[in-house]
């Protein structure tokens, strides 16, 4: 999807949890963010993280110039495990 | 329906291989052992990466989301088809004036309770709205568009819903999009 969109004209950025994954489709530009499968910006409510996420990815947007670029974002996730079919998600294991 | 402008050398080969890897894989997905199932999914062997340099300042860009969370509106779209082992490669625009809050889920795999809480967690209309009011980007697209991200069917996908997507954006004047997959 990211690569076809791109291929129109239309400069694009998507969110990754799952970085090998990502690669193989070698998107234009990604940012890392290391947040559990279903919570792509971080924690339900958590405003200012939420809009923190969104300005860096914008900002990833503006600034990578070379395809595939991508920079890894420094928030963690900050509220209990979420619970998937009666396992918790934790890091390296999120998407 | 528009045709695809990526990188399309992949298709071929992924539908080859594609229709032996589902007769094998479709008992192992209706049992629900996915690592079994996807060891020998055909995924497609990209060796190049598309590029569009950024030329307007995101000051005065009209951004355009893509979530692959499943969101449509009750009542007045169809929901995605969680039953299929194929899951879905369709599609949902949804305006920028919809209401986040009020949107639901279709899609059996991940846990629908953080975006049920907050949908900005996976389709960020609201905080992209607060940017748009600070000035940091120019505004949002009319429209936005919602996918299931189960789906095994990458060439269909591929050759539709994604050169669709990227058509109506184009005639919307979007000058960049953000994807979030979930």
């Amino acid at each position: 999807m990211q690569r076809e969109i791109e291929a129109w004209g239309i400069p694009t950025v998507s969110l990754s949890n799952n970085p090998g994954a990502t690669k193989r489709l070698h998107p234009p530009r990604w940012v890392h963010v290391r947040f559990p499968r279903g919570s792509m910006l971080g924690e339900p409510g958590n405003h200012d993280k939420q809009l923190a996420v969104l300005r860096d990815t914008l900002n990833a947007l503006r600034d990578i110039n070379t395809p595939g670029g991508t920079v890894a974002l420094p928030y963690r996730w900050e509220a209990a495990p979420v619970m998937w079919r009666g396992k918790p998600l934790v890091a390296g294991s999120y998407s | 329906m528009p045709s695809v402008k990526s990188d399309s050398r992949w298709l071929a080969g992924f539908r080859a291989r594609y229709g032996p890897w589902w007769t094998a894989a479709a008992p192992l997905i209706e049992k629900h052992d996915y690592a079994a199932a996807f060891k020998d999914y055909p995924w497609p062997a990209f060796t190049e990466t598309p590029w569009t340099p950024v030329v307007k300042p995101l000051a005065s860009s009209r951004i355009a989301v893509v979530t692959t969370g499943g969101l449509f509106r009750p009542g007045l779209d169809v929901p995605f088809d969680e039953k299929s082992g194929e899951g879905d490669w369709s599609f949902r625009p949804i305006p920028a004036g919809a209401p986040i809050q009020r949107l639901a889920i279709s899609h059996p795999h991940f846990a629908h309770e953080l975006a049920e809480a907050d949908m900005n967690t996976i389709f960020p209309l609201d905080r992209l709205r607060e940017l748009a009011a600070a000035g940091a980007i120019g505004g949002l697209a009319p429209t936005h568009y919602s996918v299931m991200g189960y789906c095994t069917r990458a060439a269909d996908l591929a050759e539709t819903t994604a050169p669709e997507i990227a058509a109506r954006m184009k005639a919307e004047g979007v000058d960049a999009a953000l994807l979030v997959p979930v």
